[in-house]
């Protein structure tokens, strides 16, 4: 299953750095295209044997038993992988490890994007993004990061076409007569080479937060350049694929349309749509660098792109830091508005405007500014600390977490 | 004059915390999350041609309805890929 030197007969893998094959042992590098393994040829017709098969079914292990069991063609021990997992390292004597049963009969991409960021570069990257944290606790200040897997993730490239009718409510132009007035849109979107994420386990939302991966970088598919890397098949059907163009093409539309009656918030009130994907779509590899910790029990994942370095995370902050802060600032805030204000109303008073009746009208007018700015300012601020939540909460999500340390280092 | 400065350490008090809750969350927003999923649209050359406008419609539920049906999208006449199963990638002969 490893792709051996032609010059020592160890172990090639492939090198982000120089974005060539490259074996530790003898220094030799080799053009991915270059290499073909002589096991590949054997191990496509290899059987393989279930967990349940090797080592006995049992119900009380059913979770544990969930996996296939393969022979690591370096040293003979046996390599567990779940569910869709096609590579892998052996956890005997490292080598890394391709399942070329599973890529050549089940599912055989037609392109892959290499890596081209290395392991070190995803670490500094993070390292930065750490460092440039505010309110972080402590101890992840000083986090050391060790838990690095490079895992390619199966997306299908498809074209298709969306359709849709929509009736949108939009704040009237002329607000005198009425608040609001109707407007129809019609339009299509062609949705061109468009990747949709193929792995049902990693949410929809976190794949499509890694984006873009420039499509021009893509490389005819090479089962090489999966040595020493992770990687997944596809596992969604074509309902998934369909349902996820859809949902693309809908938001599209929507930001389109929106822009277009000039209220980014008008509401939709009816819409009909018709989404059809061609039959040339493509099955292709991304590849992406997955960083796990645990923070007051909870997992963390943090995802870098690992074409582009693009990070992906929600760092987690200290709230009781955050308050409090917030309370001496507004404090600081309020002396500064205060003694402004309070000039001000002196130089009006100097002018003869110090009646009483005036004063309850001064008075009302500060109490009707203060409420409007506090009300907005405070909902501003909310608005913002529920996105920085939800991209936390992407973070610590145990799906994400189970999907990436469950690989055998 | 006394209520206007009580009114104006609470319009202080108020908009200094708001405020400050603010900024604070803004820079929280731009160093501690990273990654959003705007601009797909923009990302990989996908483009929105808008066929029809109809504005100042009457708000009258019936008329929308009118509007959707007349311009509900026809079925593609070209081949599509099929629902149901799994897509495959090629197999190697």
């Amino acid at each position: 299953m490893a792709t051996l030197c032609r010059n020592c007969n160890h172990a090639l893998v492939y090198d982000p750095a120089i974005r060539k094959m490259h074996c530790a042992y003898c220094g030799s590098a080799f053009e991915a295209e270059e290499v073909e393994s002589e096991a590949k040829k054997y191990r496509e017709n290899e059987r393989v044997l279930t967990r349940g098969e090797v080592f006995g079914d049992d119900e009380m292990y059913e979770e544990f038993l969930e996996g296939y069991v393969y022979t690591c063609s370096e040293c003979g021990g046996e390599i567990v992988l779940h569910g869709s997992e096609s590579s892998t390292k052996c956890i005997f004597c490292g080598n890394p490890n391709v399942v070329f049963s599973r890529m050549a009969k089940e599912k055989m991409p037609d392109y892959i994007i290499p890596f081209s960021i290395t392991r070190e570069q995803a670490m500094t990257s993070i390292r930065s993004v750490i460092d440039h944290a505010v309110f972080l606790p402590k101890e992840l200040k000083n986090l050391k990061i060790e838990d690095v897997r490079g895992i390619y993730l199966p997306y299908w490239i498809v074209n298709a076409n969306h359709e849709e009718a929509a009736v949108l409510q939009v704040k009237a132009q002329n607000p005198c007569m009425t608040k609001y007035q109707y407007v129809g849109r019609k339009g299509s979107i062609c949705l061109q080479d468009f990747p949709i994420d193929g792995c049902r386990i990693l949410s929809d939302e976190s794949s499509t937060r890694l984006e873009p991966f420039d499509l021009s970088a893509m490389k005819p598919f090479d089962e090489d350049y999966l040595l020493g890397f992770y990687s997944n098949s596809s596992d969604i059907t074509y309902d998934d694929l369909y349902l996820a163009a859809q949902r693309r093409g809908k938001e599209i539309f929507d930001q389109g349309t929106k822009a277009d009656t000039g209220d980014k918030y008008a509401k939709v009130m009816g819409e009909v749509h018709e989404t059809a994907i061609l039959n040339n779509y493509k099955y292709a590899m991304f590849p992406v660098w997955f960083v796990t910790f645990r923070y007051n029990g909870k997992p963390h994942t943090i995802l870098v792109n690992g074409q582009t370095g693009k990070v992906v995370c929600g760092l987690p902050w200290n709230k009781k830091k955050y308050w409090i802060m917030s309370i001496l600032l507004g404090i600081a805030i309020m002396l500064a508005l205060v003694i402004g204000l309070n000039g001000i109303l002196k130089v009006l008073q100097v002018n003869g405007t110090g009646k009483e009746s005036s004063e309850y009208v001064t008075a009302r007018i500060i109490a009707g500014f203060g409420f409007g700015f506090s009300s907005i300012a405070s909902i501003c601020a909310l608005a913002k600390l529920s996105k920085v939540k939800k991209q936390l909460d992407l973070t610590q999500s145990a799906t994400t977490f189970r999907f990436v340390s469950k690989r055998q280092e | 004059m006394v209520m206007i400065y009580v009114f104006l350490v609470i319009f202080g008090t108020a908009t200094g915390i708001g405020l400050a809750m603010w900024i604070l969350a803004s820079k929280l927003e731009k160093r501690n999350s990273y990654g959003d999923n705007h601009g797909d649209a923009t990302l990989y050359s996908t483009s929105l041609t808008i066929t029809d406008r109809s504005e100042r419609m009457a708000p009258k539920n019936d008329l929308m309805v009118n509007y959707i049906n007349l311009h509900t999208p026809q079925k593609p006449q070209y081949p599509t890929a099929p629902r149901g199963g799994a897509p495959v990638g090629k197999v190697r002969k």
